[in-house]
């Protein structure tokens, strides 16, 4: 009777195969079963976040409106170049698509979307399709010539034909402050006519700053906690998650009382004849940092002291007893342990300020408005959904990069928000 | 049977379909949507509740978010459908050629004759109201009182900061009759980029001196409480602060910018009657006073300033003394211009 006649699994002559193959075999039926129990959460995850994540990003190089309201024009100018007269034919086709927009609405996406290209095109597409209804049999060219003169201009038809799509560069371009040109290179706008580009700047540097800061009053006030009794180390710790009780809204506001001109800061410092007039403590950087600092201090204290609790006293003790200042101790002991907690408060206080809006909103001036205040006013009050996008996905990407960056640089050190 | 598991089992299932269950509201006969502010909460007690009760019908009073990509996404959006909302000058303009609202047909609307010129030329929309950007200042504080928007400009009779609208409609405006565009011409010159030029480099003097608001309380709030010495802000705010807070605040007349808020009926409604029944309604002399006197804000229908309070009368706008001296933002030019024109004042914001 052989071995496989008895339904045991065969085993090869070379041993080791055999074995090897069982054992992934078997561990593909274990990750079979872990990945099934996660499907429907991961389901859930791509449903619910990254699918329409996805989605907006892409309205960021997608580009459909003119197709879809101009498919005449924009094939007659297939192959047309801005050195080149315009073809009668665009003209004639031009004619057509807009008596086939039976209702306004057929044109007024297109309309939109070239006008966030050239100012003046919207009102120029609608009015034209409004009066061309009752023009009829006129020869196209000089009845689009005798309704604007904007139709001469080989600017108008280039910008049409820049938004043939279906993919586009143009928002990305204008979110990093370029433009193509008509006849196809890229160039930054005109000075003074956008600044993106600093906006990204901007929110980084508050980012920074207010990582910065974070950790410079965090770092003391976790090891003061390590330091003190249980039950002061619980009162601190109180403290420190208190903010977490308020609304953020509230302490925004609560701000903006504090440090007004006749706020009780200021009311304060003039009470105590330290200044002669009230300092200009609000609606610029100052109001925006103290809020911002106030607001992520918990996110950083609380890895760093529950990092600092797993470092035993008694190492840096026994480092004085080696001999080491107290500098030396800190720097070769209890540094290197606390890193990863450092590297987690980083981390989280810096993702968290690249995205605030309101607090630089309500407290900040022009100088504090950053990249989500912009995506803001792109979303909802000039619905310029590409652009908007095109914002959202410079900052993604910036801040993976920088990720990656991080990483990279903390290679040896592990992220850990305690043991 | 429930100390077994199976039977455990089946209660909690039971319980948790039920929980889940949708609870069935009935829809109402009408959805409006205003604006979240004390315009909508005024708007919700005098006329939309009102016209609920007298006709016993069962109106929703949603509120809506200010800018029209809110107002696409809820109409597009499809659930909850609003039937009729209401509209800045710039949102009725665009979101009728979107074929968002349907055009109106203004001889259902009985009322409409009582009506001034204010807000004329609307396809979709019809008025609700109207107010004014105009500067205003704390009396308590200043002893001069600003008489035009060059005032603004002048930081060594009234030192300090000033208070502006975080947005470029209506701040170029100013800045060009400050520089001495009279109101008539003010769009004409900004219609040229030299104009256009030529409102950045006025603003440039008082850039250092600006503090922007975005909320319209801010700017009251900067002035009472001394963080600004003279704000651009809304007429019928001032009134409305200094009834609720005992302050004495004033404003300057001249060259006010007159702003229109509108009815709309969205495109696709189940319940066109019922909703030009409440628009017209809404429109009526008593409604529209009714509203007058629970904002001070200005009312374009004629019969309702009969009925006005007497002390509010020669505050409003439509006081043929104060109408002859503003001028109404132009929304078919900022149609056209907003999306360049911010792009820029952004730029100009942030740059040094």
């Amino acid at each position: 009777m052989s071995v496989a006649q008895a339904g045991l699994p065969v085993f090869r002559r070379q041993r080791g195969k055999g074995l090897a193959r069982d054992l992934a075999r078997s561990q593909r039926r274990t990750k079979l079963t872990a990945f099934l129990l996660v499907a429907p959460l991961l389901l859930f995850l791509v449903l619910v976040f990254i699918g329409p994540l996805v989605m907006l990003l892409s309205r960021s190089v997608i580009d459909r409106e003119v197709a879809q309201a101009l498919p005449r024009t924009l094939a007659a100018l297939d192959g047309w170049g801005i050195d080149r007269p315009v073809p009668d034919a665009a003209y004639a086709a031009l004619i057509d698509d807009l008596h086939k927009a039976v209702a306004p609405n057929d044109i007024a996406d297109a309309a939109s979307r070239l006008n966030f290209a050239q100012p003046g095109m919207r009102s120029l597409l609608m009015s034209t399709r409004a009066r061309l209804q009752r023009t009829v049999g006129a020869e196209p060219r000089q009845a689009l010539g005798a309704l604007s003169p904007h139709w001469e201009e080989p600017a108008t038809w280039a910008a049409i034909k820049q938004a043939s799509g279906p993919l586009t560069g143009f928002y990305l371009l204008a979110a990093l402050d370029l433009k193509r040109l008509p006849d196809g290179t890229i160039a930054r706008v005109e000075d003074g006519s956008s600044a993106f580009v600093p906006a990204i700047g901007r929110t980084f540097t508050i980012a920074f700053g207010v990582t910065g800061l974070v950790l410079l009053l965090g770092f003391p006030f976790a090891y003061l906690m390590t330091l003190v009794g249980k039950r002061l180390a619980g009162l601190m710790m109180l403290f420190v998650l208190l903010p977490f009780w308020t609304a953020t809204m509230v302490r925004t506001l609560a701000w903006a009382i504090l440090l007004g001109r006749e706020g009780i800061v200021n009311d304060g410092l003039l009470g105590a004849g330290l200044v002669s007039r009230p300092l200009d403590l609000l609606y610029n950087g100052i109001s925006v940092h103290l809020a911002l600092v106030h607001i992520f201090m918990p996110y950083m204290v609380l890895p760093l002291y529950s990092v600092m609790r797993t470092v035993p006293a008694s190492q840096m003790r026994a480092a004085a007893s080696l001999g080491a200042t107290p500098w030396t101790a800190f720097r070769r002991i209890f540094l290197p342990q606390v890193a990863p907690g450092i590297a987690a408060g980083c981390l989280l206080v810096f993702i968290h300020s690249l995205g605030v809006f309101v607090v630089p909103a309500l407290l900040g001036g022009p100088r504090e408005q950053g990249l989500p205040v912009l995506i803001v006013t792109y979303v909802s009050k000039t619905p310029n959904w590409g652009l908007a996008a095109a914002l959202s996905l410079i900052l993604l990407v910036s801040v993976y990069v920088l990720y990656w960056l991080f990483v990279r640089l903390t290679k040896s050190t592990t992220l850990s928000v305690g043991a | 049977m429930l100390t077994s598991i199976p039977g455990r089992l089946a209660l909690a299932v039971a319980s948790a379909l039920a929980l889940s269950a949708p609870a069935r509201v009935a829809a109402a006969d009408l959805t409006t949507a205003v604006f979240i502010s004390p315009i909508g909460e005024v708007l919700k007690k005098q006329v939309i509740e009102p016209f609920a009760k007298q006709n016993k019908l069962d109106v929703a009073a949603d509120n809506r978010d200010w800018g029209l990509g809110a107002v696409r996404a809820k109409v597009e959006g499809g659930s909850g459908a609003w039937d009729v909302v209401s509209l800045e000058e710039v949102e009725a303009l665009q979101g009728c050629d979107e074929g968002l609202f349907q055009p109106l047909d203004k001889s259902k609307l009985t009322n409409l004759p009582d009506f001034d010129a204010v807000g004329e030329g609307y396809t979709c929309g019809v008025p609700i109201y109207f107010y004014s950007s105009v500067l205003a200042y704390d009396k308590k504080r200043t002893k001069d009182e600003p008489t035009s928007w060059a005032d603004l400009w002048d930081l060594k009779k009234w030192p300090g900061k000033r208070a502006m609208h975080r947005t470029v409609s209506g701040t170029l405006e100013i800045a060009l009759m400050a520089d001495g565009v009279p109101r008539s011409e003010v769009y004409k010159v900004l219609a040229t980029k030299e104009g256009v030029d030529r409102a950045f480099r006025k603003l440039d003097a008082i850039k250092s001196s600006a503090v922007w608001w975005q909320n319209p309380g801010q700017p009251r709030q900067m002035l009472a409480s001394g963080e600004v010495a003279l704000a651009v802000t809304y007429d019928n705010g001032i009134r409305f602060f200094n009834k609720t807070q005992g302050t004495d605040f004033g404003l300057v007349r001249k060259d006010a910018i007159i702003h229109v808020d509108f009815w709309a009926i969205v495109q696709g409604s189940k319940h066109v009657d019922k909703a030009y029944a409440f628009i017209n309604d809404a429109m009526s002399p008593q409604k529209q006073a009714a509203v007058t006197n629970g904002l001070a804000i200005s009312t374009p229908n004629r019969k309702a300033m009969e009925l006005v309070d007497a002390d509010l009368k020669p505050f409003l706008t439509p006081n043929p003394e104060n109408l002859k001296e503003a001028m109404p933002l132009d929304a078919k030019f900022w149609l056209d211009n907003t999306d360049a024109l911010t792009q820029r004042f952004e730029a100009w914001l942030a740059a040094k």
